[in-house]
């Protein structure tokens, strides 16, 4: 019954300028195809957390496992940086809230999708071509924009492409910072469904940060609730939100808009 | 007491409250509630509103906490203990063994409403077309017209979401299945196909506990009654 474990972080704690403490005491695993969503106010270390896990930011305590090629673990910390890169580059995707984050801009979407695979090593033009073409569709951007850059993309299209770039080189984790944060209500359905299926189809672990309680109802399936810096509340995630515990979680989920 | 050994459901002792932290407030909303339910079983909540009947129900598929006893399901050939249960553990039972039945329909939008129906079936491993079938099937029975087997639901009137919903409950053979007034809000012919599913469910040996409002749907379905009664 049990899922291989595909990252694990261990008493991560991260404290900037020495005394504004942003993680503490964090402690979670992410089993191989869950999907996991961390909630909580703006400040409450959400984002914090993810640059941890998704070697962008040292913690200044705890260990950070990820799952390698073959299923061992390593600690991300550990590693020296040249490691650290290769095995981030393998094993994790990253969806940043801002596409242009995630994006190479001045390159054209078909580049922005294949660059990741030619630094793992494919180098055929048309093969690299061809994968690119395939992502474009899953992600529902016309096959004919292939050499456009992503500037000229709308918001919801550029999301699009900054997930197949992530999702390309075939990551078993994907993190996702406020992946819909910017994106009209309409545009996020779509996004989401997207999202829902490619996650599913593709049984790849993801850790979705939001503030959205309505997207991670739809999305995840276990909840973890964060305040200042601590996770206070885990758990399934329609248990979370239908019958939460801790009194912060409740007025979260009370000043919730039910449509 | 050990329960029975052939019981599918066995509840000890369950008991919930509600605490509302901004109001200083705890409301209890079970107290000792003990059940057991065998294969081929249809058990009917009975009690006026607020005796608890959807908490008991929603305790029991994992969605509130229970805050006393033991909630026992028969998962494959052991019985698992609900509450306190890791959460991986509690997806996995409701995935094969525990279906739950409401009358509400929550997906996403741009999913067309065979993928709905046939979408537990894929997520256990059915091959996508074996799955499509049994939707087809299912909607069929639950007369949802085929012109909207391509649509999302979202549109649909709320009679027909509903019944979208009930074939995507009753998709999965689940052994164990939880029904939240499912004919609630159907005309009699629809309300008809619903009792037809449930009858066929509990001729196959599925335990089932539901709130039916309607007392001639109930006096159909259910093989006994259990009365709760309002705790506090």
């Amino acid at each position: 019954m049990s899922r291989a474990v595909v990252l694990r972080a261990s008493g991560l704690r991260k404290v900037f300028g020495g005394r504004v403490v942003a993680c503490a005491d964090i402690d979670f695993e992410l089993a191989a195809g869950e999907v996991v969503g961390i909630v909580g106010e703006s400040g409450s270390g959400k984002s914090t957390l993810l640059r941890c896990l998704a070697g962008l930011a040292a913690p200044d305590a705890g260990t950070v496992e990820i799952a390698i090629d073959g299923g061992e673990r390593v600690d991300l910390w550990q590693l020296d940086e040249v490691a650290r890169a290769q095995a981030l580059r393998s094993a994790l995707g990253l969806v940043h809230q801002n596409p242009r984050d995630g994006l190479k801009l001045g390159i054209s979407a078909g580049g922005n999708v294949a660059e990741p695979l030619m630094v793992s090593g494919i180098r055929h033009y048309g093969r690299l071509r061809e994968v690119a073409l395939d992502w474009l569709e899953r992600v529902e951007v016309p096959r004919r924009r292939i050499d456009d850059l992503p500037s000229t993309f709308s918001g919801g299209m550029q999301q699009r492409l900054q997930i197949a770039r992530s999702l390309a080189p075939g990551p078993r984790i994907l993190l996702l910072d406020e992946p819909t944060g910017g994106l009209d209500v309409s545009v996020q359905a779509r996004l989401l469904d997207l999202l829902r299926s490619l996650v599913r189809e593709l049984g790849v672990a993801a850790l979705i940060v939001t503030h959205d309680l309505g997207v991670a109802r739809l999305l995840a399936d276990r909840l973890l609730v964060m305040l200042r810096g601590r996770v206070i509340e885990a758990g399934l995630a329609d248990q979370v939100l239908d019958d939460p515990q801790a009194p912060y979680t409740q007025k979260l989920v009370a000043s919730m808009l039910r449509i | 007491m050990e329960p029975l050994t052939d019981a599918m459901v066995c509840l000890r002792g369950v008991g919930k409250s509600f605490t509302f932290h901004s109001r200083g407030l705890s409301v209890e909303a079970l107290r000792g509630v003990d059940l057991e339910v065998r294969r081929g079983e249809c058990v009917a909540l009975d009690g006026p509103s607020g005796a608890g009947k959807s908490t008991l129900m929603r305790t029991l598929y994992g969605n509130y906490l229970a805050g006393a006893g033991t909630v026992r399901v028969r998962h494959g050939g052991e019985l698992i203990n609900i509450a306190g249960a890791d959460p991986h553990i509690i997806l996995e039972v409701r995935r094969t063994t525990l279906g739950y039945i409401s009358q509400f329909l929550r997906v996403l939008p741009r999913v067309p409403t065979l993928d709905i129906v046939a979408e537990p079936l894929i997520a256990i491993g059915t091959s996508r077309e074996a799955a499509r079938e049994r939707a087809a099937e299912l909607l069929e029975k639950l007369n949802v017209a085929p012109a909207l087997w391509s649509l999302p639901p979202a549109t649909f009137s709320g009679g027909e979401q509903q019944r979208v919903n009930i074939a995507r409950g009753f998709a999965v053979p689940c052994p164990i299945l939880l029904l939240d007034e499912p004919t609630a809000s159907l005309d009699a012919a629809n309300a008809d196909s619903v009792i037809a599913l449930i009858e066929e469910a509990r001729a196959r040996g599925t335990a089932m506990i539901g709130i039916f409002h309607d007392a001639q749907v109930k006096a159909r379905v259910a093989t006994r009654q259990l009365t709760l009664t309002r705790s506090s």
